[in-house]
């Protein structure tokens, strides 16, 4: 007999499932809080989890989370069951972990169909890489999503130049050839980027150095190469000196690149970026600082504790890039910190030692 | 043939150069008429509904900056709840899916974007 623990706080709508459930020759477990449900799913490894996401202490994202920790519920299918007001928290929770989400009010078909298919689903038995979160998933998402966006314009422009060019005037193949171009570009420095995160998460490589350059002019030319392509060339402000540094100009391009393309992405027109370069002691100080939106405090503080890809927390997607480039700079013995301004918008500050 | 009438369409796209092929597709459309105005964040979009009048249809990117398309999707169905709303996303899974469909979107089409599909699928919510 398959066992389904049900984790609900509204103890009518526990009730109501599960006596729909038993009727349907499950066997249930109940728990009114996520605490007990911890407990209680540890206890009886059950084979499914239906828990609800607003409950006071311990909420269904904490269950998930907990859940998702242990070996013996690592893999147990769970479903969310949420408010029709709360739909937007419902990507945080399928992002922890949970399977398969359920609306309120839902009928009772409905209940029954995303058990049933949980239950198939299980029983294809995955294997246990792609069932725990070990990073693996982040960093496949945010892939498949970059390289989505950018293929959207290089594969749809050049569809439509194959398939009825004469449709077109030449002013307009001119610009979707330059769009072309240019994502092609940007897809190639996202393919560099997912690259070095493989060497440092998967190859384990150390960092590559670059021959003594003139770190300034680098910095500057990698910058100003972003803000042309935004058309924001005026925004950027410079406050650099001259200084020869060995960092790899591959590895330091994508984070210089990231960091830049963000601050312009999450601010205005007339916004400015400031590059500011100080010596700090033995240590090479670079601030970016942009008039933008600003992070949430979640994110500022994601990005700060972040040390590694791992198990047991998922990221949010805007902070992804910046988790890259602080991966990155720790590589090359640096830190990487952010904090929202007083006023508007976020300064980023890498240190690197000087050798 | 090109109906007559042109049909009003409010594209939400924070990428510049991905909003340029959205309109430029529909520019050039053999069947219709489009007119294409621009929403560069969920918070615009909702904004745009309220002020700008006729808006046939809403092409919703998903991940924005200030506010994401499923936010802006739940706000503008609250006054407009028959403007009919396609979800255009990069997020690829059944679930991403999923939940555009219940935030209220009316369909939902996958980067990179088919413009044949996209075309056919604008027309089933016009006339």
């Amino acid at each position: 007999m398959k066992k389904i623990l049900i984790i609900e706080d509204e103890l009518e709508l526990l009730e109501g499932v599960s006596d729909i459930l038993s009727f349907e020759g499950f066997e249930i477990y109940t728990a009114p809080n996520g605490r007990i449900g911890i407990e209680l799913a540890k206890k009886h490894a059950p084979d499914i989890i239906l828990s609800d996401i607003m409950m006071p202490e311990v909420d269904g994202f904490e269950v998930v989370k907990t859940l998702r920790q242990y070996s013996k519920t690592v893999s147990v299918p769970i479903i969310l069951i949420t408010a029709l007001s709360e739909r937007v928290n419902i990507r945080k929770g399928m992002e922890l972990g949970a399977n398969d989400y359920l609306i309120k009010p839902f009928t009772r078909v409905e209940l029954l169909e995303s058990i049933n298919t949980q239950l198939e689903e299980n029983v294809e038995s995955k294997p246990q890489s792609i069932q725990e979160n070990t990073g693996q998933q982040d960093i496949e998402f945010n892939l498949s999503y970059e390289f989505r966006t950018s293929l959207n314009v290089i594969l749809g422009f050049s569809n439509m130049l194959m398939s009825e060019p004469e449709n077109y005037p030449a002013e307009a193949i001119n610009q979707m050839v330059k769009n072309i171009n240019e994502e092609g570009n940007n897809l190639f420095e996202i393919i560099m980027k997912y690259l070095v995160l493989i060497d440092i998460e998967v190859n384990q490589t150390s960092c590559p150095y670059s021959e003594l350059l003139a770190f300034d002019k680098f910095l500057i030319d990698t910058i100003e190469l972003v803000a042309k392509k935004c058309n924001r060339l005026d925004d950027v402000r410079f406050s650099t000196k001259p200084i020869k540094m060995k960092l790899s100009t591959g590895w330091i391009k994508v984070v210089v690149r990231e960091i830049s393309y963000n601050a312009f992405k999450f601010s205005k027109v007339g916004n400015k970026l400031k590059v500011r370069m100080n010596q700090i002691g033995s240590n090479l100080e670079i601030q970016f600082a942009d008039e933008g939106i600003g992070q949430p405090p979640a994110n500022v503080e994601q990005i700060n504790n972040f040390e590694h890809f791992g198990k047991d927390v998922s990221f949010n997607q805007d902070v992804f890039g910046m988790l890259i480039c602080k991966k990155i700079v720790a590589k090359y013995g640096g830190s990487f910190s952010i904090e929202n301004n007083a006023d508007d918008g976020t300064t980023i500050s890498l240190l690197f030692p000087i050798e | 043939m090109i109906k007559e009438g042109s049909v009003k369409i409010l594209v939400a796209e924070d990428e510049e150069v991905n909003y340029i092929y959205l309109q430029t597709i529909l520019k050039f459309s053999k069947s219709r008429k489009f007119e294409v105005i621009h929403a560069k964040n969920g918070k615009e979009a909702v904004e745009m509904c309220n002020e700008v009048s006729n808006i046939d249809l809403v092409l919703m990117d998903i991940k924005m900056p200030v506010m994401n398309g499923y936010e802006a999707t739940i706000e503008i169905k609250k006054n407009y709840p028959k403007l009919p709303i396609i979800a255009q996303t990069a997020f690829a899974s059944s679930t991403d899916r999923k939940l555009a469909l219940d935030v209220g979107c009316d369909e939902y089409i996958s980067k990179p974007i088919d413009r044949l599909l996209l075309l056919n699928m604008i027309e089933t919510f016009l006339d």
